[in-house]
């Protein structure tokens, strides 16, 4: 009975995922360097128009090294990011992105609360958040905080 | 007959053996790995970019600490000029993890404190960001200190080599290792002048006697150097052995650092890589193979300078120089330059804290020999900084306290954003390496604790709010042993009924006791361990009131959950490892974890930031503009033993610590002691404040102190708190 239930909550969890439309069927399924990185950065959440010349910068090196397949670059450039602009959720949220890529899933879920503890009011952002922590509480086999991930989703959908 | 024989068979398979032996040292030397090279120890490089609180005396210092020197032309990588609010300097190119950058002219404009403009004047564009190269902040050595750079053969100036040869072996390129006339011409000379004027060792001998022998004068170790030197030959062609000399040989000392090889020499006397010098630096160098102690550049620059000359006088004899140029060369004064910080450990404590991070991933043995490069996570500016202001208060405060020079010190200042240590303080007198007490001073961290308690009762969902009315009244407890525990403020007095912000703010014990009571040992033991604490805790009262015994390291990492809003970050010195090649060996990621109630610890940060603007830190509400947002704690324990206090902006978290070794009383509070070091180190260092914003659950109030009202935020008395949305007070109209 309890294999049954975890199973249709996985079915569940993987049609919410792919309902959404998101990178994370991408990086679950087909984790390419190619696909990947053009999900780390993608359209949907960009930096905030306060984000300065220096950061922008380093997020467009960042990009290209991601595109390249050359992960460790990307995620130092962006750590330089940071430091330069400690409050900037979208610098972090790319980072938790990389590392979802590099299936490093407890840092993913990390750097992806401390996005959302620097969003405000971006719900975007927050829910995308929601999504990385969802993917990796699955990946990690953490079913019902999976779950509790999916259900914030959900609510904030509703908004 | 017979014995003669057997005696001289028996000396001929001595002798054989011995010759053997000597040829596998040789050649197990000069196969294997010739030089152990020790790490590279590096600050953090500074990033610049527009719009950085930087000052021009703060850029001018990281310059000066990476040896730039004040030139009028920019030819050479490390130079600048100053020109009214601009700095134009060139930079060096150097490795970094990521990429390697190259040397540039960079303009750097200020404007109020911060960079205006940044152009690279060699590409002919305006620049985004761009790092410095980092300042060496020592290394991790063999025992015997010997640091190098090494060079090869064909990068080295022939002038160089050939001014060697010249000078210390004529016939390098004809002999087999020995060179008989030279030898002849050298006792001829000493039989003359009646004592020792001119040495016939090769360079081959030179290389031996440095590589494998001592400096002691006996036949024996002639004897040895002289079948060594042969067999070096035997073995390995002539390049081979010119290019080990000029890395084996002794040049220099720079503290307990013993300068080898021409690679490491040119840039610790000249800041200039090898083929980067002029004929009068090459000529030095060479000159001062004969004796670097007795022809010292610093100590002794008139000897060096006579020496320089005669071998530029020889260099013409030879034809390798013309006159002019010889004689242009002499004109030059030596010119090298003022010591770069380059000794064994310019922070000590900190250079142990690396040491340990490190010890995880590589032998002691392998950090000390395979030339590793470590990037650090240091702020050199900060840390001078640092060490400025503690030895100076330290020394003050010792002398008002009268405590003979006893009292010590330990700070710790780290990046709220990602754990990164940027100074590290573990003594009074900050360049004494020892007793590490930043990291191995464990002590009663008294009040310190009472930010984990109050946090608990925020989270067990008991509902507490910052609001509610907590009991600060007498009380006894029974120990296990029938003994009798009463604890009392620090003002001896009681407050009655006080809300949870004030109790906190004020540090009133009894009220923290009674809370603590109710929260539960076990839940304030599980805060405290997602604060990072792995120590374990004791689960008795006196536990809430700090007899709790932590480092500084540990209250860092503690406090530091909260400075990062609910995150534990380990505390991190290290971010990169290259291989001696500048090729990638290891990072060392900042590692991120929610633990803590992002709603509660907002709450509670903004308690702490009352404790510096009411409470008992109100000493720093005075010492900065009001702009100046910050919380913290200060912690005493009993008998005025040790002195605390933990604090942090919107970027920086510092944790300072005073107290005496031998845990006797110092006369000294959290306030009256560790704040007042706090505070002026923050005095001087770039910082942002915390800016505290409301979120889904919690908003950020401006509360009647008196009535504990919502009060509008332009009134006076206004203290601002997180309060949760569904615990709101009643609003109030009027100011009181």
């Amino acid at each position: 009975m309890l294999n049954i239930l975890k199973n249709i909550l996985v079915i569940l969890i993987m049609l919410s995922i792919s309902a959404c439309g998101s990178y994370l069927k991408k990086t679950a399924e087909q984790p390419t360097e190619q696909g990947g990185s053009t999900g780390v950065f993608s359209q949907q959440i960009k930096p905030a128009d306060t984000t300065s010349a220096a950061v922008l910068a380093l997020i467009k090196k960042a990009r290209s090294d991601a595109m390249a397949g050359k992960m460790d670059k990307a995620m130092l450039r962006l750590e330089r990011a940071v430091r330069i602009e400690p409050a900037n959720a979208a610098v972090w949220h790319y980072m938790a992105k990389l590392f979802l890529q590099q299936e490093n899933y407890k840092q993913a879920a990390g750097y992806a609360a401390k996005s959302s503890s620097l969003a405000r009011s971006n719900r975007t952002l927050i829910i995308d958040n929601w999504r990385i922590i969802a993917h990796a509480r699955y990946r990690q086999g953490n079913l019902k905080a999976a779950q509790k991930a999916q259900d914030k989703i959900n609510t904030l959908q509703q908004q | 007959m017979v014995p003669w024989r057997y005696l001289f068979l028996t000396l001929i398979l001595v002798f054989i053996g011995y010759g053997v032996y000597l040829d596998l040292r040789v050649q197990q030397q000069f196969d294997g790995k010739r030089w152990a090279l020790p790490a590279k120890v590096y600050a953090r490089p500074l990033e610049l970019y527009t719009g950085l609180r930087l000052s021009e005396n703060n850029l001018l210092r990281e310059l000066k600490m990476l040896g730039f020197r004040n030139m009028d032309d920019l030819k050479h990588p490390g130079s600048y000029y100053v020109d009214g609010n601009e700095i134009v300097l060139t930079t060096r190119s150097f490795q970094f993890w990521d990429e390697k950058t190259n040397s540039s002219v960079i303009k750097i404009s200020f404007d109020n404190n911060r960079i205006s403009e940044l152009y690279n004047f060699s590409q002919d564009k305006d620049i985004d960001v761009m790092r410095l190269e980092p300042v060496i902040i020592g290394g991790i050595y063999p025992a015997h200190k010997e640091d190098r750079l090494l060079v090869k053969f064909d990068e080295v100036p022939e002038l160089l080599k050939s001014a060697i040869t010249i000078v210390e072996d004529r016939n390098f390129y004809l002999h087999h290792g020995l060179d008989y006339k030279g030898i002849a011409r050298a006792m001829w000379a000493n039989l003359r002048a009646g004592k020792t004027v001119q040495g016939g060792s090769t360079l081959t001998q030179q290389l031996v006697k440095n590589f494998f022998l001592s400096n002691t004068r006996s036949l024996w170790r002639k004897a040895n150097e002289a079948v060594m030197a042969l067999l070096v030959e035997w073995h390995y062609d002539k390049q081979d052995i010119f290019e080990a000399y000029l890395n084996e040989i002794y040049l220099g000392q720079d503290k307990a650092r013993a300068i080898h090889g021409f690679g490491l020499a040119s840039h610790f006397y000249f800041d200039r890589a090898l083929d980067d010098l002029e004929l009068h630096q090459i000529v030095m160098l060479v000159a001062l193979v004969k004796g670097p102690s007795y022809y010292s550049p610093r100590r002794y620059p008139q000897r060096l300078l006579k020496r320089r000359n005669l071998i530029l006088d020889m260099l013409v004899e030879f034809g390798v120089v013309t006159q002019s140029e010889a004689t242009a060369a002499k004109r030059k004064p030596l010119g090298i330059i003022i010591s770069k910080p380059t000794s064994v450990s310019s922070h000590p404590a900190f250079l142990d804290l690396v040491k340990r991070q490190l010890k995880t991933f590589y032998r002691e043995k392998d950090l000390a020999s395979e030339g590793l490069q470590i990037f650090t996570t240091l702020d050199p500016l900060i840390q001078q900084q640092a060490e400025r202001i503690i030895e100076r208060k330290t020394r003050q405060l010792d002398r008002q306290q009268g405590l003979n020079g006893r009292l010590q010190a330990a700070t710790i200042i780290t990046n709220t954003t990602n754990s990164e240590v940027l100074a590290l303080v573990g003594d009074s007198k900050p360049k004494q390496s020892g007793f590490n007490r930043a990291l191995d001073a464990i002590r009663p961290v008294g009040s310190l604790i009472k930010p984990a308690i109050y946090l608990t009762a925020l989270e067990v969902g008991q509902g507490y709010t910052p609001l509610t009315l907590i009991d600060d009244k007498v009380l006894h407890l029974k120990g296990p042993a029938g003994d009798v525990w009463s604890p009392r403020n620090y003002d001896k007095r009681t407050h009655g009924l006080v809300p949870f912000y004030q109790a906190l703010s004020h540090s009133y014990n009894l009220a923290t006791v009674h809370l603590g009571l109710k929260v539960g040992f076990e839940n304030i033991q599980q805060t405290l361990q997602a604060m990072g604490i792995k120590r374990s805790i004791p689960a008795y009262p006196s536990m809430l009131l700090g007899a709790v015994n932590l480092s500084p390291y540990e209250v860092t990492q503690m406090y530091h959950s909260l400075a990062s809003g609910g995150f534990n970050m380990p505390l991190s010195a290290i971010r990169e490892v290259l291989a001696l090649d500048g090729s990638p060996l290891k990072r060392f990621p900042l590692k991120v974890e929610q633990t803590l109630n992002i709603d509660s610890v907002m709450m509670i940060n903004t308690i702490l930031n009352n404790v510096t603007i009411e409470g008992t830190a109100k000493r720093m509400a005075a010492a900065f503009p009001a702009d100046f947002v910050a919380a913290g704690k200060t912690g005493t324990t009993d008998d005025l033993r040790d002195s605390w206090f933990a604090g942090f902006t919107g970027q920086h978290l510092m944790v300072s610590w005073l107290g005496v070794d031998e845990n006797k009383p110092t006369g000294l509070t959290g306030a009256s002691g560790a704040l007042k070091i706090w505070i002026d180190i923050m005095k001087n260092i770039p910082t942002q404040p915390i800016v505290f914003n409301s979120t889904d659950n919690v908003e950020y109030i401006a509360i009647d102190p008196d009535t504990n009202k919502h009060i509008d935020a332009s009134c006076s008395n206004a203290v601002f708190l997180g309060v949760p949305r569904d615990a709101l007070p009643e609003s109030q109209s009027r100011c009181h």
